[in-house]
């Protein structure tokens, strides 16, 4: 996208809208065991952060392989706490809570990571 | 119009994807089709005792029949292995296209002949 | 012509299947989600029943669906790399 396709008003609006989507994603990962929702739901809705973070500013700065470092690290955090759980032995209803929203967030945060690279690598890299 | 369910329609729009596979010739279009046909498939299982009065499964359960929540459960699973694989044909039609710089799966099929011998 | 012959084709395996579909007459007993929606707040703890088999009943549907969106993203990263370009450190 060049200098002069930049819009200032979405640059203002999205500025402005970055919190509430931040919050938004974060309340659907959070509640994801009480309300609708879910880490892959609110996981698609935290990648929209770093999309709109394209429209404002088009630059080629985003650090995708330490977002994919990240990605991996959240996997085997995924595959690790149920075994954990498991071999700990899950006892009361605090310990069930703490599972669902462990597992939520860490499939919230792998998930905004996967989308979020796919977006930049469709973007940077085939736009040629 | 009784008729129009989740049912018929999903399964008018998975004959309509499957057409578009096998009647059109354009890799963008078969990739849309075949998106056409994950979002029938979806929508039938979600339709499976999830119609008409029932509550959702969540839990203030006000109502008498609950919808069923394991194809809800399946379903999320559908969805991340749908925009996967659109993602990664998607990839490989672009990496195609800079190759032999043609959208039809044809005339790919040629030039790759061509290219053989 | 190949276009109609499709679309007939299309509508031909279409009505087959309403023929065949409608003729089901077998109904299951829905004996698991009976047990689901009664017991799934006690088992796992959730409120929403559909995170309780997600996370907990069938964790590894879960478990395997996240290997397979990280396998996917692997396999765009690597799939987009052009000849001539040479080391990209974004990879």
């Amino acid at each position: 996208m060049a200098e002069e396709y930049r819009s200032r008003i979405i640059s203002i609006i999205i500025g402005v809208l970055y919190p509430f989507i931040l919050l938004f994603g974060f309340y659907i990962i959070l509640n994801g065991h009480l309300t609708p929702g879910g880490g892959f739901q609110g996981g698609a809705i935290l990648s929209a952060v770093l999309m709109s973070r394209y429209l404002v500013s088009p630059n080629q700065d985003i650090r995708l392989d330490s977002l994919q470092i990240v990605e991996k690290m959240a996997y085997a955090l995924i595959v690790a706490v149920p075994l954990l759980f498991l071999l700990m032995g899950v006892g009361g209803r605090l310990d069930k809570t703490v599972y669902l929203v462990l597992m939520n967030a860490l499939i919230g945060i792998k998930v905004s990571c996967g989308l979020s690279i796919v977006f930049f690598r469709f973007v940077f890299y085939e736009s040629r | 119009m009784e008729w129009i369910t989740g049912e018929t329609v999903s399964i008018l729009l998975f004959f309509i994807g499957l057409f578009g596979v096998v009647g059109r010739r354009n890799i963008i279009k078969t990739v849309v089709s075949i998106g056409i046909m994950e979002t029938a498939i979806i929508l039938f299982f979600l339709t499976i005792q999830g119609e008409g009065e029932r509550v959702p499964p969540i839990v203030p359960l006000v109502g008498e029949t609950v919808a069923d929540p394991l194809p809800q459960a399946l379903m999320i699973t559908a969805i991340v292995i749908g925009v996967a694989v659109t993602a990664v044909s998607l990839t490989m039609f672009i990496s195609l296209y800079h190759k032999y710089g043609t959208t039809n799966w044809h005339k790919v099929e040629v030039k790759r002949r061509e290219q053989d011998t | 012509m190949r276009r109609a012959l499709m679309v007939l084709w299309a509508a031909l395996l279409l009505v087959l299947f309403m023929v065949v579909y409608g003729g089901l007459d077998q109904v299951l007993p829905n004996t698991l989600q009976e047990q689901y929606v009664a017991n799934f707040q006690e088992d796992t703890g959730a409120r929403n029943a559909v995170t309780g088999i997600y996370l907990d009943y069938r964790v590894f549907d879960t478990l395997f669906e996240a290997l397979m969106l990280l396998v996917s993203v692997i396999g765009i990263i690597h799939f987009s790399v052009h000849e001539g370009e040479g080391g990209d450190r974004h990879g």
